[in-house]
């Protein structure tokens, strides 16, 4: 009987780690499509976080006609949605910083 | 010996008001992310020419207003690429206009450009044209000159061609002039460019030294703020400063 309890707890374990596999996974796969701002996702590649799952660019311009700053904010995070939302702060951040260095 | 002193004036004036002054209008694009995006505007270039002298400067057309657009900030002067140039003095100067929109005279060598030119024809406007290649302050161009208008001119710097340049572009097209018309015109305002031709200009070593100065300013400003406000997040931004003419 014993064993039999022991079989049935074991295999219940095996497929509460799968499942919450799974379910990672699909956040993995999810994520990225869920990006609708105008930047760049790559997944977790060349991502600077150990573990991370979602890298995301953002780009502003300074253009003085011949001459152009470009400020690029590359964040990354375990969802996009905090990426996203990192990279904007900080381009809105350095935005905000040129715009103190002009005025 | 009055008489005589008021006729030569008269003379003079005469002769002054003699020589002619012609606007040759251009028509044109220029892309301000010069090859890295799209980003073109339409731009009407005019280059008006009395005797050695000459003033080139180019409008957007349409309205234009330097405005912060999400996060573009337009600080773009209201003419572009202005350039005066005095044949006679062997000098030339252009204007660059800083992050607070002030702009600055600079004074750099008139064409200094290395001229390929190649028996190939075109006709501008019905003026025929001929081609001629170079590369200046890293970056190739070429040229359409009239050899039947003797104007060594151009748009913007360029220049020092047995014709004067009716069409002109990048090899990337980034900036693109092309010759619609002329009209003669009652001169132009040099006083502004002959006091700091007078006064003494700094060079382009100084017009690069500015830039690079507003580029560390901002470098600076940006690299002084805050990252992310986000634990998980590892944020890295990244300043890049791109510009026309090739400043180191």
């Amino acid at each position: 009987m014993k064993k039999v309890i022991l079989s049935v707890a074991m295999m219940f374990a095996a497929f509460l780690t799968q499942a919450a596999v799974g379910k990672q996974m699909d956040e993995v796969k999810l994520k990225p499509g869920e990006e609708k701002v105008s930047a760049v996702c790559w997944g977790d590649e060349a991502s600077p976080v150990k573990e991370a799952l979602c890298t995301i660019t953002m780009k502003g311009r300074i253009d003085l006609g011949p001459i152009e700053a470009e400020v690029s904010c590359t964040t990354s995070a375990t969802t996009c949605e905090a990426a996203t939302v990192s990279a904007i702060n900080c381009l809105s951040a350095a935005i905000k910083t040129v715009r103190t260095v002009i005025m | 010996m009055k008489i005589y002193l008021l006729i030569c004036s008269v003379a003079m004036l005469g002769c002054v008001k003699a020589q002619t002054t012609t606007m040759f209008i251009y028509e044109g694009k220029f892309n301000s992310s010069f090859g890295r995006a799209d980003n073109f505007r339409q731009f009407k270039g005019t280059l008006v020419v009395s005797g050695d002298r000459s003033l080139f400067t180019m409008k957007e057309t349409g309205v234009h207003l330097a405005a912060v657009q999400g996060n573009n900030i337009d600080l773009r002067p209201d003419s572009l690429f202005t350039v005066f140039k005095d044949v006679e003095s062997n000098s030339l100067l252009f204007e660059f206009s800083d992050l607070n929109q002030r702009t600055h005279l600079f004074a750099d060598t008139l064409f200094p450009m290395d001229w390929k030119t190649s028996e190939e024809q075109r006709s501008i406007g019905g003026i025929p044209c001929l081609k001629a290649v170079t590369q200046f302050k890293g970056r190739g161009y070429t040229a359409w000159y009239a050899p039947t208008i003797t104007i060594p001119d151009g748009p913007w710097k360029l220049g020092g061609l047995p014709g004067l340049i009716l069409e002109a572009y990048d090899d990337e097209d980034n900036w693109h002039m092309t010759f619609v018309s002329k009209q003669e015109v009652q001169g132009f305002d040099q006083d502004h460019f002959l006091a700091a031709m007078k006064k003494g200009t700094e060079g382009f070593p100084a017009f690069a030294a500015q830039v690079k100065k507003i580029f560390s300013r901002l470098e600076a400003a940006l690299g002084a703020q805050s990252s992310a406000n986000c634990v998980d997040c590892q944020t890295k931004s990244v300043v890049k400063f791109h510009s026309w003419e090739k400043i180191d």
